[in-house]
C-alpha cells in the first residue's frame, strides 16, 4: 500500500502521462503496449530491439532516450508507465 | 532570403502532433523549454522541435518504478546477471541510482543512493559469499543505472569509476547494517581463535580470496577490524583481542590470543563481506608502476564477471602514496614502523579510515 508521499508521487506521474497523451496526441493503448514488451524484454534481452523500434516509432522519445543496447533502468521506466497508464484506463482518468 | 517552397512539405515531417513551423528567437526558444519542450532535433528535419519533453516524463515515473512495480527490483537484477540475494541488490542499487540521476542528483548521490539500496536488499538472511558478491552487484547496478542518465549528458566516466567505489561502500553499508543488528539483539560470546574464526571457515575463505589475509593470524594488527566505523562501540574486546590495543594500534605481537567478542556470526560475515568488496575495488584501481589487473583500469566498473572478489593479481603499489611505516597513529600522531601489512592498508585506504 502506497503511503501518502508514494501517493502523490503517483499522482505526480499520472499528471504527466496525461499529458503527453494529450499533446502528443497518442492513445493510451502504446503506452501500455510499451509496458508489456519492456516487462517481456526485461525477462528476454532478445526482444529489445522491437521494443526499441517500437517504441521509436511512436515519436515519444527519440534515439537518445533509447541507445542501442539495452538498459534495464531505462525498461522498468516503461513497465511503470505502462502500469500506470493500465490503471488510468481502467479507472476512467484519463476521460472519454 | 529564399523563401522556403517546401515548407508544407517540412511542417508535414513534424513528430507527434507537429503541423506547424515557426520563426522564433533564442528566448522564445528557451520559453517553450521552460514550459516542458523537449527542444529536441527532429531527425527529418533537422529543426528544433517543443514536443513535451518525454525527459520529464521518465522523472517523475522513474520515483514511482519501485511503487507501481514491485518486482523490479528482482527483474532488473536479473537482467543484469545476477541471481538470489545478489539480483536484489543490483536491482535495487539500479533503479535507486538511476532515480537519483534522472531526477537531477550527482552521480556521487545517486551511487550512495544505490549502494545503501544494495545493502538494504541483500544483507538480510545472506551467506557469506552472498555478502560477498553484494558489493559486487552494487556496483554493477549502480553502473547500468548510472549509465543510462549518463547517456543523457552524465559524465559516465566519473559514474563508472564512483560505482566502483561503491562496492566498497556497499560493503561498509552491509557490514553496518549487521552490526546494527547485532547491536540491538542479544549478544552471545564466545571465544575462538583469531585462527580458527576467520582464516579457517569455509566459506569466507572461498569467496573472499585474499581477504581471508585481513583475518589471518598472520597479521596481529587485525586491521581490517579497525576499518570498520563504528566496530568498537558494538563489542569488541580490549586488549586480548589482536594483542595490544586491537584494531587501533596494531602492534605486532606474537601472541595468538583468544578473544571475545559478541558479534553475531552474520555481524562478522558481514564484516568480511566489506573486507571482500573492498578490495575487490581495489584490485581495479589503476595502480602507477604496477602490473595491469582485473577490470578495465580506466573505468574500474566492477563487473558481474569479476563479483567474486578475485584475489589475483597486484598487490603492491597501491599505497604508494604513502611511504612504508608512515602510518600515524590516531592516538599520538606519532610514525609507526612496520605495524601493517599491505592488506591492512588496502582495507584502510578503501574504508576512508
Amino acid at each position: 500500500m502506497a503511503d501518502a508521499n508514494q501517493q502523490k508521487q503517483i499522482q505526480e506521474a499520472k499528471f504527466e502521462i496525461k499529458n503527453l497523451l494529450k499533446q502528443t496526441g497518442q492513445k493510451p493503448d502504446i503506452l501500455i503496449q510499451l509496458g508489456n514488451m519492456a516487462e517481456a524484454t526485461l525477462k528476454d534481452k532478445a526482444l529489445y530491439p522491437s521494443f526499441r523500434q517500437k517504441a521509436l516509432s511512436t515519436g515519444i522519445n527519440d534515439e537518445s532516450d533509447l541507445p542501442p543496447q539495452p538498459n534495464p533502468f531505462t525498461l522498468s521506466i516503461y513497465v511503470a508507465l505502462g502500469k500506470l497508464t493500465s490503471e488510468m484506463a481502467q479507472t476512467g482518468e484519463l476521460g472519454a | 532570403m529564399a523563401k522556403l517552397e517546401n515548407n508544407q512539405e517540412l511542417a508535414s515531417k513534424g513528430r507527434s502532433g507537429d503541423t506547424m513551423l515557426a520563426h522564433i528567437n533564442p528566448h522564445e526558444a528557451e520559453m517553450l523549454r521552460l514550459m516542458g519542450g523537449a527542444g529536441s532535433v527532429n531527425p527529418d528535419t533537422g529543426l528544433p522541435e517543443y514536443k513535451p519533453s518525454w525527459k520529464r516524463v521518465i522523472r517523475v515515473a522513474a520515483v514511482v518504478v519501485s511503487i507501481v512495480y514491485p518486482p523490479a527490483a528482482i527483474a532488473v537484477g536479473e537482467f543484469l546477471g545476477f541471481t538470489g540475494v545478489a539480483a536484489g541488490a543490483a536491482g535495487a542499487a539500479t533503479i535507486s541510482a538511476g532515480t537519483v540521476l534522472a531526477t537531477g542528483g550527482t552521480p556521487e548521490q545517486a551511487l550512495k543512493a544505490g549502494v545503501a539500496s544494495a545493502a538494504g536488499a541483500g544483507v538480510g538472511g545472506a551467506t557469506a559469499a552472498e555478502l560477498g558478491a553484494v558489493g559486487s552487484a552494487a556496483a554493477g547496478g549502480a553502473t547500468s543505472g548510472g549509465a543510462s542518465v549518463a547517456l543523457a549528458g552524465g559524465d559516465a566516466q566519473d559514474i563508472l569509476k564512483g560505482a566502483a567505489k561503491g562496492a566498497v561502500i556497499s560493503g561498509g553499508a552491509a557490514g553496518i547494517t549487521e552490526l546494527a543488528k547485532a547491536a540491538t539483539t542479544p549478544s552471545v560470546d564466545y571465544s575462538i581463535a583469531p585462527k580458527s574464526q576467520y582464516g579457517g571457515e569455509p566459506g569466507i575463505k572461498a569467496t573472499m580470496g585474499e581477504g581471508t589475509q585481513l583475518f589471518s593470524d598472520t597479521q596481529p594488527g587485525g586491521l581490517g577490524i579497525q576499518a570498520v566505523p563504528s566496530l568498537s562501540g558494538y563489542g569488541l574486546s580490549q586488549s586480548t583481542q589482536y594483542g595490544g590495543e586491537p584494531g587501533i594500534k596494531g602492534e605486532p605481537s606474537t601472541e595468538i590470543p583468544t578473544y571475545k567478542s559478541s558479534l553475531s556470526p552474520e555481524a562478522q560475515r558481514a564484516i568480511s563481506g566489506a573486507a571482500g568488496a573492498g578490495l575487490n575495488y581495489l584490485l581495479t584501481q589503476p595502480v602507477p608502476g604496477a602490473p595491469s589487473v582485473g577490470a578495465d583500469s580506466g573505468g574500474g566498473a566492477v563487473s558481474p564477471a569479476v563479483s567474486g572478489i578475485s584475489s589475483s593479481g597486484a598487490t603492491t603499489g597501491l599505497t604508494g602514496a604513502r611511504g612504508a611505516g608512515e602510518i600515524e597513529s590516531k592516538q599520538t600522531g606519532k610514525p609507526r614502523q612496520d605495524v601493517w601489512n599491505e592488506s591492512s592498508l588496502r582495507l584502510k585506504d578503501a574504508l576512508g579510515v
